[in-house]
């Protein structure tokens, strides 16, 4: 079944490797339900069915970006709780030749750093989670409003091994290895004695949304990691600010790599100084998703989106109100 | 050939993860004890392994301790009945200290390298070793240049497809199809009817150096490569078109490509230098007064159908704006310091 899922998925790929405007509609009507339930990340937020997705999504992309193709650099699928999900990251890529999103065009080529995750039913997909890492391209264009971040900022690279696009069959004792290795590692964030650091290897790279930045070594990752922990209070996974559990729509894993996606998934209360946002005590929930790759008994890389505008609308900052 | 592989990549693999204790060994396994290395400025030629542990890696391993190589592109051949292997990809570390007296940013920092490897009895004794210092001037927000770039100035990824690391004996039809192609290709460079258009896909990406930038689509190419080949006056443009004196100045300096081979997909040439020219119009801001000047240049090309569609691209511009008289090091007062 995943197999099938896959291969479905690698085919809708497959329209969007050079442009074609021809061809791409009719990609996403093959592939996605007529009602499927869309989620991607604000100022977009829900799209309902596959029309609307090429209305209001890859109509107005494909215009602001010439020559717009998409280039993968994971593609992994599993099963959880009795679905099928397929999950990848990498980036678009094209010419910017008009606004998108209120951001201005720079007429040059441009890169938007992409994550999705797609629930297949009957070889259709019916159920979508789409991260843009927008701040990303507001930095690329210099309409970024607020500080630059601590780390590194920039194009994120794929897996060092250069072998996540996963289309084959993964031996499933690798995968539930890698799966239980995360699993332990998620459960041991946030603990006071750092139990999260035996999972990692110690020169481990973290790939970071723009705005929080990307990290070499564990200890740089720590710098980061634990003061931005502190500016929410309460930091839980898994909870509402209503006390309603929501739990996180999908972690799987895929031979040496796994995936874990949350929409509306970290929590906490906003009580220190985050992103140039003096504390606002609200509580947020955030939309985030990640991939890791093992290697042997640890985790070597880490790939991280958090949809940070709708974080920041959530503290009063709308950031497509405030761009350069 | 299939030997050097296995030779190299054990090399390019002992950066992985531990290259504080291993680097040493893999150096002295790796080159021939009188290994003649080039690199690119302000470094230039290293004799021996000796020299390239202490003089190169051993300053690189101090300011960059994390460091670790990524291979995005790798690959073997024959040029000029000699064996050779490339490859291409990023070094990154977190940059703690001072590297040749480029000041160190303490962030996760990238540099992008392109390397040649002339191989004899499993070892190297012929090196050539790019990296984009101009790049990483850039990560530091220290942008050397009088002008800005045309183009994207960014992390410059690997192939499209994840497919660049060729481990395995490609076939040998599609070898020689891709380099006929590129051949066909650099043969239509500098015609007025710029006929080399015809080889590329409409699409594809050309991955510059740091300073020139990269683009997307052929147009955008042809935007920064047709007034390129309009600043050089006489010029010897490698085996392709002189219009310089045979046996002048410039004619002995320009070498040609020391290497161009292909394997399956993929295409490389590199010279040293490659070509060259008097400067008779403005470039990257450098007024023309009949300058002498050359130009180290590498590419890797990777070919899909009857089409190239990307193109990575070094050009040591540091070795090249010096000729120019104009030092990017002093632009950024930094002082070079090499031991």
């Amino acid at each position: 079944m995943i197999l099938e899922s896959k291969q479905l998925y690698k085919s809708y790929l497959r329209e969007f490797s050079y442009p074609n405007e021809t061809n791409f509609e009719n990609a996403v009507r093959n592939y996605f339900s007529e009602d499927a339930s869309i989620n991607v990340v604000h100022p977009i937020n829900n799209i309902q069915g596959s029309q609307d997705y090429i209305d209001k999504v890859l109509k107005p992309m494909m215009k602001a970006f010439e020559g717009l193709y998409r280039r993968e650099y994971i593609v992994i699928g599993g099963n959880y709780e009795s679905n099928d999900w397929i999950a990848s990251t990498g980036y678009f890529a094209g010419k910017m030749i008009d606004d998108w999103l209120g951001m201005k065009a720079n007429n040059r080529l441009v890169y938007i750093r992409v994550g999705e995750f797609h629930r297949i039913v009957n070889n259709k997909c019916v159920e979508s989670y789409i991260f843009y890492d927008l701040p990303e391209l507001m930095m690329t264009l210099g309409v970024w409003p607020l500080s630059p971040s601590p780390g590194y900022y920039g194009l994120i690279q794929g897996p060092a091994t250069q072998d996540g696009l996963v289309y084959r069959e993964s031996d499933p004792i690798e995968s539930k290895k890698t799966l239980k290795i995360v699993e332990k590692m998620l459960s041991k964030l946030n603990t006071p004695n750092k139990e999260w650091y035996p999972y990692w290897h110690e020169n481990m790279l973290w790939y970071g949304p723009a705005g929080f930045g990307s990290y070499i070594g564990i200890k740089n990752f720590e710098n980061f990691q634990v003061p931005f922990e502190s500016c929410f209070q309460g930091w839980t996974v898994e909870l509402s600010d209503n006390n309603t559990i929501i739990k996180d729509f999908l972690r799987v894993a895929d031979g040496n790599y796994a995936t874990n996606g949350g929409w509306l998934s970290v929590n906490g209360k906003h009580v220190k100084r985050f992103l140039d946002q003096e504390p606002t005590n609200k509580d947020v929930s955030m939309r985030v998703c990640d991939w890791w790759r093992r290697e042997g008994n640890l985790l070597v890389e880490n790939w991280v989106f958090v949809d940070v505008p709708d974080l920041l609308l959530q503290i009063d900052y709308d950031l497509f109100a405030n761009l350069k | 050939m299939e030997n050097n592989k296995i030779i190299y990549k054990k090399f390019c693999d002992t950066f992985l993860y531990d290259a504080q204790d291993k680097l040493k060994s893999a150096i002295n396994i790796f080159f021939d004890k009188d290994a003649i290395i080039n690199v690119v400025e302000p470094v230039n030629e290293i004799k021996g392994k000796e020299e390239l542990i202490n003089k190169f890696f051993l300053p690189m391993l101090n300011s960059f301790p994390d460091l670790y190589r990524r291979t995005d592109i790798f690959f073997a051949g024959i040029s000029k009945n000699q064996e050779w292997v490339t490859s291409s990809g990023h070094f990154v570390g977190t940059f703690e200290n001072n590297w040749m007296g480029i000041p160190a940013n303490n962030k996760l920092t990238y540099l992008r390298y392109g390397e040649f490897h002339r191989m004899q009895n499993g070892q190297a004794v012929e090196t050539y070793l790019f990296f984009d210092l101009i790049d990483l001037l850039r990560q530091i927000d220290k942008w050397p240049l009088i002008t800005k770039s045309l183009g994207d100035e960014n992390f410059i990824p690997g192939p499209i497809t994840s497919e660049g690391i060729l481990l395995e004996t490609q076939n040998l039809k599609e070898t020689k199809t891709s380099l006929v192609m590129v051949e066909e290709m650099l043969k239509n460079l500098y015609t007025k009817e710029q006929s080399w258009r015809k080889y590329w896909h409409p699409n594809m990406m050309w991955y510059g150096p740091s300073g020139y930038g990269s683009y997307i689509g052929v147009d955008g190419f042809a935007r920064f490569q047709l007034p390129y080949e309009s600043v050089f006056d006489p010029y010897r443009k490698s085996s392709v078109a002189m219009t310089c004196e045979k046996g002048s100045k410039l004619d002995l300096a320009v070498k040609g490509h020391f290497v161009r081979f292909a394997e399956g997909n993929f295409v490389t040439s590199g010279g040293w230098p490659s070509h060259g020219g008097h400067l008779c119009k403005e470039w990257l801001g450098i007024q023309p007064k009949r300058q002498q000047f050359t130009c180290r240049v590498s590419d890797w090309w990777r070919r899909d159908g009857d089409t190239l569609v990307e193109n990575w691209v070094f050009v040591d511009l540091i070795d090249m704006l010096k000729q120019l008289d104009y030092d990017v090091f002093k632009k950024t007062n930094i002082e070079i310091l090499i031991n």
